[in-house]
């Protein structure tokens, strides 16, 4: 039972960590039975934060419902929070820069000084919105890491076997001064807790697989609505002076990801908040790529090179498209890339499509706008279920409206968005013909994957008549839930398969 | 057993009338015995023949209409057995109706005449023909019932059409 725990610093950490619960909910393999994802970041109300927080807490309440004995993938990684909760609790939330270094109480030779290394723009920062872009302020709020408190809960969870991921952007403020910090504490020797005593486990975590993605530039924000010292010119700047001092992480860290896109999209400037909302992007996606790599059995030969415990080689890796396209679809990954996740997104796309979940068109403030909607005409499970023999007795009544039931379709309507926003992006994953509605042209490219034939049963009907077939099979034990779930694995499984 | 197809032809003899039955139970009037072939038996056993066609194909057989997923309403059942039921019926139609046009039934079980031999009354009409075969038909849709309660349960995905 081993676990990766995996850090989330920053916008980017959060919006990564969405990419990978998508994966993981349509049914990616993981070289690990559990994923512990800890978020850190300054601005708690980040609208990035919120939507995977709520995308965790949904995965979670469903992958209990998930059958440990059937065939099913979807949901089948346990996601696990420390004590329950999904953030690192820093100890000091003190909103401005100046108040946290205690500039009023310095002499005013330290409080020269202090001017002299920050700008008054820099030390008036409300800081409840993230550091905005400053690594160097970054860098010394999140020094609180040494308060070895924050790290207790983590400690007491870690065990032998278990690996860590940091994933951290390199071109802002909190992931690119978090990492390095973060990889530091957790390699420091005998850290104590408030009372003096030892942290438990914590030589466990000194010697931890560990492995890092960090994101380079890949979009940059238009102009600011309001006072912001977000400058997406110093994106490219702040990263390289961020890789230069990165240079120093050599050897201690296992394996350490990169990954670029110069073909940047343009988000609309938010400095943090509610209003800090971005669209999901490939990048995104290749970095959850990433984690599942790290802890890919088949990989640890290259992933950890180490003796007696120690690092001897950090292993670099970067991801790339086959193609350099402004569009592209399965067909531009990489083999390895196309057997890991074409059959699981195209199988969950396939179940949400089949309970209604569709892309449509909408006219939203004077514009045309793609929106998820659950549309009534294309849920084919409320037309059915009175009907098919899979449904009978099961998955009629309130069924739908059960708690697991109804958190199992909010991942599938958010699942829908997130690749419909892939596809918005300047560079676009759009692997789906995600407004079709028809089971079989929805995936895009000459790729084998639907063994879904027009004769004898034309579109649904054929999902239908396999749902109607695998029920049969299915382990009369699982309850409704379980059963509703392993039944549809099953059948997308015999519906959806690439092989490469 | 053998007069068990009879005996529930015989529950509809009022629509097709007894002289016809007689005719389909083999009465020969010159014997003035049952010697002839029970057409009750062969008739019964094309239209159930027919019936368990129709309702495999229903239960089993993956064609738009049967054994398929938007098939398995009630309605589709019911046109189904009705279809089987209208081939039933011309079947029993068309076997009684050659029969009386071609002069193969008796000629006791016809007519009532006089002593000089004259017809004073015919009993046996074409109408007859047509009620026998709604009589048939009502048959078919015993043995579909009957065959779909046996053969459904199997089925993959009209198990529950029409009820149960």
């Amino acid at each position: 039972m081993s676990k990766l725990y995996v850090f989330g610093i920053g916008g980017t950490g959060a919006r990564v960590l969405k990419s990978l619960t998508m994966l993981l909910a349509a049914g990616v393999d993981c070289g690990v039975d559990t994923i512990v994802p800890i978020i850190i970041d300054r601005d708690m109300s980040n609208k990035d934060l919120s939507r995977t927080k709520l995308i965790i807490e949904d995965y979670i309440a469903v992958n209990r419902s998930v059958g440990a004995n059937g065939k099913n993938m979807f949901f089948k990684t346990k996601i696990s929070l420390l004590d329950g909760g999904l953030y690192l609790q820093l100890k000091d939330n003190t909103q401005k820069f100046d108040e946290f270094i205690g500039k009023r109480t310095m002499t005013n030779e330290n409080k020269a000084l202090v001017d002299m290394l920050f700008s008054s723009k820099t030390l008036g920062l409300d800081m409840t919105e993230g550091f905005q872009g400053n690594p160097n302020i970054g860098s010394v709020v999140l020094n609180q890491f040494d308060d070895s408190n924050v790290f207790k809960k983590f400690a007491n969870d870690f065990k032998y076997g278990d690996k860590i991921f940091i994933i951290s952007s390199i071109f802002g403020g909190t992931g690119a001064s978090g990492f390095p910090l973060l990889r530091k504490i957790l390699q420091t020797a005998n850290v104590k807790d408030a009372d003096g005593n030892n942290l438990p486990n914590w030589g466990l975590v000194n010697k931890a697989p560990i492995g890092a993605i960090s994101v380079l530039p890949y979009f940059i924000v238009g102009p600011a609505k309001e006072e912001s010292q977000v400058d997406s010119d110093t994106f490219i700047d702040k990263t390289r002076a961020a890789l230069s001092y990165y240079k120093t992480e050599d050897k201690k860290i296992d394996t350490l990801y990169y990954i670029a896109d110069r073909l940047t999209s343009t988000y609309e400037h938010n400095k943090g908040g509610d209003a800090q909302k971005n669209d999901a992007h490939f990048v995104e996606l290749a970095g959850a790529l990433a984690i599942l790599d790290f802890v890919n059995p088949l990989k640890a030969s290259k992933n950890f090179l180490r003796e007696n415990d120690n690092i001897q080689q950090t292993t670099y890796k970067e991801f790339a498209i086959n193609s350099n396209l402004k569009e592209f679809n399965f067909g531009s990954l990489a083999d390895e890339t196309k057997r890991l996740i074409i059959n699981p997104l195209s199988r969950f796309l396939l179940f949400s499509k089949y309970m209604g979940y569709s892309v449509v068109q909408r006219d939203i403030d004077g514009k045309d706008a793609l929106v998820v909607e659950l549309i009534e005409s294309n849920d084919t499970f409320k037309k059915e279920h009175k009907h098919q023999p899979y449904a009978r007795k099961r998955f009629t009544g309130e069924f739908r409206q059960e708690d697991i039931i109804k958190k199992l379709e909010s991942i599938q309507s958010k699942y829908l968005e997130w690749l419909l926003e892939m596809e918005k992006q300047e560079r676009k994953f759009a692997p789906f013909n995600l407004m079709s509605t028809n089971c079989n042209n929805y995936i895009k490219g000459d790729l084998s994957v639907s063994k879904i034939k027009e004769f004898p049963y034309k579109n649904w009907a054929r999902v239908d008549d396999e749902l109607n077939a695998q029920i049969r099979k299915v382990d009369k034990s699982l309850n409704n839930d379980e059963c509703f779930i392993e039944l549809f694995y099953r059948v997308s499984e015999r519906l959806i398969n690439y092989k490469n | 057993m053998e007069d068990l197809l009879g005996n529930i032809y015989c529950w509809f003899e009022s629509l097709f009338g007894q002289n016809l039955a007689e005719h389909l139970w083999g009465y020969n009037c010159v014997t003035q015995i049952y010697d002839g072939k029970n057409l009750f038996n062969s008739i019964g056993l094309i239209t159930a023949g027919v019936s368990l066609v129709f309702v495999l194909a229903y239960y089993y057989l993956p064609l738009y209409f049967f054994n398929h997923p938007r098939s398995n309403r009630w309605w589709n059942w019911l046109i189904i057995l009705l279809i089987a039921g209208i081939i039933n019926f011309f079947i029993a139609y068309g076997w009684t109706v050659n029969d009386f046009l071609n002069g193969n039934i008796g000629d006791c079980l016809m007519y009532t005449r006089d002593e000089q031999g004259n017809i004073i009354a015919q009993h046996i009409f074409t109408s007859d023909c047509w009620l026998f075969g709604l009589s048939n038909l009502f048959v078919s849709t015993l043995f579909f019932i009957g065959w779909s309660l046996v053969f459904k349960w199997w089925s993959r995905n009209c198990k529950h059409s029409p009820l149960f």
